[in-house]
């Protein structure tokens, strides 16, 4: 009779197996003891988020200002060209006031139409979109004075 | 006696998340207001623009003798995105004047279509406001 008989037979010999040996739980390693540093760690995985949110809400609220202002000064230069004001003095009015921003002036002998279109501010993290604010405003011409 | 606790409340485990979410809901309801209150804002600011040169223009028809002033204003106002609600022309002591309201053609969530009035009118000389917005 082997060895593999034997212990085969020893089981079946109607006694309950033995229990297996306990194995000893190894010691958490020093940094993972208990609940020390969860709060750490979860402000840490929250904060990046609420800056990004943050960062999200001045985005919008400058672009509100942005358009706002884009939206204005269209308005002024419409007026402006149907006075009478000179395409190149409208244009340049505009660009004193928003810099970098492009305008078109339009004007026939009823109407002068100006288009402004400035460029977003970038927004941190959005690299490659290209927003733009714009307004266009249809102003009727005034008679040249006599 | 012991207080009852559910097992869920027995710790403090997660205090920081669920704090954190809390506050990123608030955040991001918060860049949503501010989004739709500028969204508002610009509509309100368009409208008004639009309300200042249907006026203008219908106080230079007034002047010009040519055309309907209140048909001239609708032209200038279908030009600037705006529909014109009301127009009426009236005399006054200094001479004749132009009130328009206009409405937004787009709507901004949650006060809907902007409605904003102007009046301009002609004076002797040609000296005056251009459009002062009605109180």
């Amino acid at each position: 009779m082997s060895a593999h008989d034997a212990v085969q037979g020893r089981g079946g010999g109607g006694g309950p197996p033995p229990p297996p040996p306990r194995r000893r739980r190894r010691p958490p390693a020093p940094g993972l003891r208990g609940d020390a540093g969860m709060v750490l760690l979860e402000a840490a995985l929250a904060i990046p988020l609420l800056m990004v949110l943050a960062l999200a809400g001045i985005a919008v609220a400058r672009a509100a200002v942005d358009e706002m202002a884009t939206v204005a000064a269209a308005r002024d230069a419409a007026l402006q060209a149907a006075r009478g004001l000179p395409a190149a003095q409208v244009e340049a009015l505009v660009q004193r006031r928003l810099p970098g921003a492009e305008v078109s002036v339009v004007v026939d002998p009823r109407t002068a139409t100006v288009g402004v279109r400035l460029p977003a501010a970038p927004v941190p993290g959005l690299r490659g979109v290209s927003l733009t604010h714009s307004a266009d405003f249809v102003a009727a011409r005034e008679p040249a004075p006599r | 006696m012991s207080p009852c606790r559910t097992p869920l409340l027995r710790a403090e485990d997660g205090a920081a998340a669920v704090a954190a979410v809390a506050l990123s809901v608030l955040i991001a309801v918060g860049v949503g207001v501010v989004g739709q209150a500028g969204r508002t804002a610009v509509l309100a600011q368009r409208t008004a623009a639009g309300a200042d040169l249907v006026a203008l223009a219908a106080a230079e028809a007034i002047g010009a003798f040519a055309e309907d002033p209140c048909v001239r204003a609708a032209g200038i106002a279908a030009a600037n995105e705006v529909d014109v609600a009301s127009c009426t022309i009236r005399y006054t002591g200094e001479g004749p004047e132009a009130l328009v309201t206009v409405r937004s053609r787009g709507r901004a969530w949650p006060l809907g279509v902007r409605v904003s009035s102007a009046r301009a009118g002609l004076r002797p000389l040609g000296i005056g406001e251009d459009a002062d917005r009605l109180p």
